[in-house]
């Protein structure tokens, strides 16, 4: 069978192409919804409505600016981007430190934690929901931000834990060991050492755990009435009567999505490494 | 020979707790760093569990006045005989199968398109990533709009290809399509980056081996690519099912449970029992069984897909 | 002829892998690519694989051209210096695989395999998975599936790099029979250079993508063209002193009486280098001076810096008109410190180009 270099170029070239064609037509499902929403959230009230719909139009700031005046989705912004950094930190902070705990110490029940932190995983938030209700409106912190923070954090807590114990057991331990023989204590050699050896790892996780509170809805909505509401219960209120407001609930959609795919996409590099590390190492 | 004892010594003090040196004190360190997490999560996780099942022993409902008399197992045995309870779990059943099922097919087609390397491949990746960081309930708003029968985007585009205009929530069967549809859309990303991240960790040679050997495309696909893959899809294939049991946001959305409880998930039916009907000791009983019910769906699938087998075939000989 | 290479190119970008190779090889000859890493070697044996294609030039097998051809459509196995064995299929089913591809029946797989797992020593193995044993095991398994399917080709990637030290020198013997036996051509790709003299029938030496010496082991070793092949081979490296014509045409070299001593081929060799602009070493083999009394005619004096004993042998690091080089002489009482005398044995001196090569 005599293969000459113009035939192998002619088939990579075909491979490929069908390769591209394949490529777009995934993007193009995927995208879609996404371009049309981004789309509809600037148009008037006709245009949104309009059939067929219109590819060209004058763009429009009103539904924004009825989103933030009308529903109040600025002091939800305000609220959201609050509960969400602080209780991010938050588990951050306590999950790191526990980390390094289950990562350099041989504790007892070491491995149990693993089969725990699984466990809390598969559990519906509306075990939890209804218990925090009742207590939340006995100590009076019912619809404040500080009864989500603490939530969220606990919701972050366990995911941080999982995966910052494998990147820290990729530091090697001589490192930790050559550090403390120079003449630093245990906590020093955590947090001058061996922390920035793991920011990628803290730096996806942030982002995932930052993400999932961002989005986070049941126990928002059960959680708050009026004070603490955030993006997501603002948002899906706008749906609630029979007939949606096409265009206020568009805008709404795109407020709330855009500050995660921003963030996510800009630490693209260390989320994938972060993701399949708590998938498959885990 | 005195330096290297006291030098011995020293690091033997700083590292107690680790390796067995000279005097022992109690190392604090692993305490001070494990309790603010273990606290926290016992005040702020353990304890509500705790209260929950207790709420479930009792018959408290706020709306109808009911203070929470112990009523012991009452509210499980009538769950036994609450037809809808059954029909949501079911629901959530056939639900979970199916989205997973699907999205992992589409995952590892995408994984393997998406493994070339060639230019623009890395944007056009960064895009399909894109739906699972959508909020779920942004995710609702968009296909709603979307699947609108008279206005909606999708028939306008289905007409466009010379396809009949869908009543996408219109009858029981295609609304449960159109959630399905959906979740696929929002989670098969998900999967798709765990598994494209485990295709690229699979070492080149056996592939080379097997082009040497003459093996086709299919049967490195199938023998080879596949089988090596398992373990990542296992556990990819896991996070999902916990996950999607639990999807209430987007089906909340789009179709609030109807029409006629087509749509009518575990998730959704607990939060009306709870938040609508304030009926919150039946409701706990019932949260209870549902994570009992995920949980069986979890073994089950651990056992079917030999899971544990994998744990185990890690370890070295 | 087997293998026949002709002006075999290989660039990634602008980074050029191999450059332009010839070279032929026999049927059933034991051919080693030997070379440092980043030579080249591995590209080119994967070019003859067929799992890179080429650039320029073209390879034929048995007269075929197969420049081009998928690696299953040219007749060769293969084996890799992770062994490339399929970790989820017993170690049955991996040497099974390529017949199974070729469709042979069941019941003559069989008898393949077991004949073939019997020859390598594995046969109690064939049940287990490739992580249940260990890395010699796997290593035969491997052999075990290039062998089972009797290639015209065996190529092998630095098949026992990942063994330990051991284990590695029980195999090269091993292979070496096994492959020589069955009369395969077989390539190997090494940047030991003990692997390469004990198993090669020919050596053929590659730097940065250029093949530099093609030759038989101890012709290679014992007549290096260049700086580079002369440090490459042999272990400690020859000893190499700058040389040079004076004036007058008189051999020059800081170590005059080694100058003195060379033989009227390697004169002449060291005339035509001259005559072409090149410059040219002086090259000894440790193993080929000898300590004399200081005084003995024709002898260089040198200081002793440092003694190695190594139990058969020692090696003498010595200096003399502030160059250093080294001596491996048998069991000695030299001393550091001490003054010797080093003689050189005349037939064994060489003149050497001085291609400014790295090692």
């Amino acid at each position: 069978m005599q293969v000459n270099r113009r035939s192998v170029a002619i088939k990579r070239r075909i491979n490929a192409a069908v390769a591209y064609v394949l490529a777009l037509l995934a993007v193009a499902f995927f995208a879609l919804p996404l371009f049309w929403i981004a789309l509809s959230s600037v148009k008037s009230d006709a245009d949104v409505s309009a059939y067929p719909p219109v590819w060209f139009f004058e763009p429009t700031l009103a539904n924004f600016r009825e989103l933030f005046v009308k529903l109040n989705a600025w002091d939800a912004l305000l609220n959201s981007v609050f509960i969400v950094c602080i209780s991010t930190i938050l588990a951050m902070m306590l999950g790191t430190m526990a980390a390094y705990a289950l990562a350099r110490f041989s504790i007892r029940g070491k491995e149990s934690v693993a089969l725990q932190v699984l466990s809390i995983r598969m559990m519906p938030s509306i075990v939890s929901v209804i218990p925090l209700f009742i207590i939340a409106r006995e100590l009076g912190v019912f619809d404040t931000p500080w009864l989500l923070i603490v939530i969220y954090a606990l919701n972050g807590l366990p995911f941080v834990v999982w995966v910052m114990r494998v990147f820290i057991q990729d530091v090697p331990k001589s490192i930790e060991e050559a550090a403390m023989i120079d003449g630093c204590g245990r906590y020093e050699v955590f947090l001058r050492i061996t922390l920035p050896l793991v920011v990628p790892g803290l730096a996806a996780v942030l982002v995932i755990i930052f993400m999932f509170s961002w989005n986070e809805y049941l126990f928002a909505s059960m959680l708050t009435s009026s004070e603490a509401k955030t993006l997501p219960v603002v948002a899906a209120n706008a749906i609630k009567p029979k007939a949606i407001a096409w265009g206020l609930s568009s805008a709404a959609a795109v407020v709330m999505s855009l500050p995660v795919i921003i963030l996510v996409l800009s630490a693209q590099r260390y989320l994938v490494r972060g993701l399949t590390l708590g998938a498959v190492k885990g | 020979m005195d330096v290297r004892a006291s030098v011995d010594s020293a690091a033997g003090a700083a590292l107690s707790g680790q390796v067995g040196g000279p005097p022992k004190r109690r190392d604090w360190t692993p305490t001070v760093l494990l309790a603010p997490a273990v606290i926290y999560m016992t005040v702020v996780g353990f304890y509500p569990l705790v209260y929950s099942i207790y709420i479930s022993l009792t018959d408290y409902n706020p709306a109808q006045g009911q203070l929470g008399a112990f009523i012991g197992w009452d509210n499980y045995a009538n769950a036994v005989s609450d037809a809808q309870l059954w029909h949501s779990l079911m629901l959530m059943g056939l639900f979970t199968l199916l989205t997973v099922s699907l999205s992992l097919v589409l995952a590892i087609l995408l994984a393997l398109l998406f493994n070339k390397q060639l230019p623009g491949f890395l944007l056009l990746r960064t895009i399909v990533l894109i739906p699972m960081l959508v909020t779920p309930i942004a995710v609702g708003i968009i296909w709603r709009i979307m699947m609108n029968p008279g206005h909606g985007m999708l028939n306008f585009l289905l007409g466009f290809l010379g396809i009949d205009p869908q009543p996408w929530f219109g009858s029981r069967s295609a609304a449960f399509a159109s959630v399905l549809l959906v979740d696929v859309w929002e989670w098969t990303p998900f999967l798709f980056i765990i598994i494209l991240a485990g295709l690229r960790g699979l070492p080149t040679s056996p592939f080379e081996a097997a082009a040497i050997d003459g093996a086709s495309s299919l049967r490195i696909f199938f023998n080879i690519t596949l089988p090596m893959l398992r373990p990542v899809i296992i556990i990819a294939a896991l996070l999902r099912i916990i996950d999607a049991a639990r999807t209430y946001d987007t089906v909340f959305i789009i179709t609030r449970g109807g029409p006629d409880f087509a749509t009518d998930l575990a998730s959704i039916y607990l939060q009306r029992v709870n938040f609508q009907f304030f009926n919150l000791g039946y409701g706990s009983a019932l949260s209870w069984i549902m994570l009992l019910a995920i949980l069986i769906v979890v073994l089950f699938f651990v056992r079917w897909s030999g899971f544990l087998g994998i744990v185990s075939e890690k370890e070295p000989a | 002829m087997s293998i026949q290479v002709r002006g075999l190119s290989k660039r990634f970008g602008g980074y050029t892998a191999v450059r332009s190779l010839d070279f032929d090889i026999a049927d059933g000859e034991f051919f080693v690519l030997l070379g440092p890493s980043g030579c080249g070697k591995t590209t080119t044996l994967r070019m003859i694989a067929g799992l890179d294609v080429p650039n320029d030039g073209l390879v034929r097998i048995r007269g075929r051209d197969v420049t081009y051809a998928e690696p299953r459509h040219r007749d060769i196995a293969m084996v890799f210096q992770d062994y490339g064995l399929y970790p989820n299929m017993t170690v049955f089913k991996n040497i099974e695989f390529p017949l199974k591809v070729r469709k042979v029946t069941p019941p003559e797989r069989r008898q393949k395999v077991l004949a073939t797992a019997e020859r390598l020593g594995i046969a109690d193995l064939l049940d287990r998975k490739p992580a249940k044993i260990s890395g010699g095991q796997r290593q035969r398994v491997s052999l075990a599936r290039a062998l089972v399917r009797n290639p015209h080709v065996f190529l092998m990637d630095e098949p026992l790099s990942n063994l330990d030290a051991k284990l590695r020198a029980t195999m090269r013997t091993e292979i070496k029979q096994l492959v020589a036996n069955l009369g395969i051509t077989t390539v190997y790709v090494t940047h030991d250079q003990v692997e390469a003299m004990s198993m090669a029938d020919r050596i053929g030496i590659m730097s940065k993508g250029d093949m530099i010496q093609i030759g038989k082991p101890l012709d290679v070793y014992d007549n290096p063209r260049s700086r580079f092949v002369a440090q490459f081979m042999g272990s400690p490296p020859m000893n190499l002193f700058p040389l040079h014509f004076s004036s007058e045409r008189k051999i020059e070299c800081k170590l005059q009486p080694f100058a003195d001593a060379l033989p009227e081929s390697q004169l002449t060799r060291a005339q035509d280098l001259a005559g072409s602009g090149l410059s040219f070493l002086l090259g000894v083999r440790p193993e080929h001076l000898s300590v004399v009394p200081p005084s003995t005619a024709g002898a260089v004096e040198a200081e002793i810096d440092f003694v190695e004993p190594l139990g058969q042998t020692t090696n003498l690091h010595v200096h003399s008109n502030a160059t250093p080089f080294t001596i491996v002489a048998g069991r000695t009482s030299a001393r550091a410190g001490q003054t010797v005398g080093v003689a050189a044995d005349p037939a064994h001196l060489r003149v050497v180009e001085d291609d400014p090569r790295p090692a």
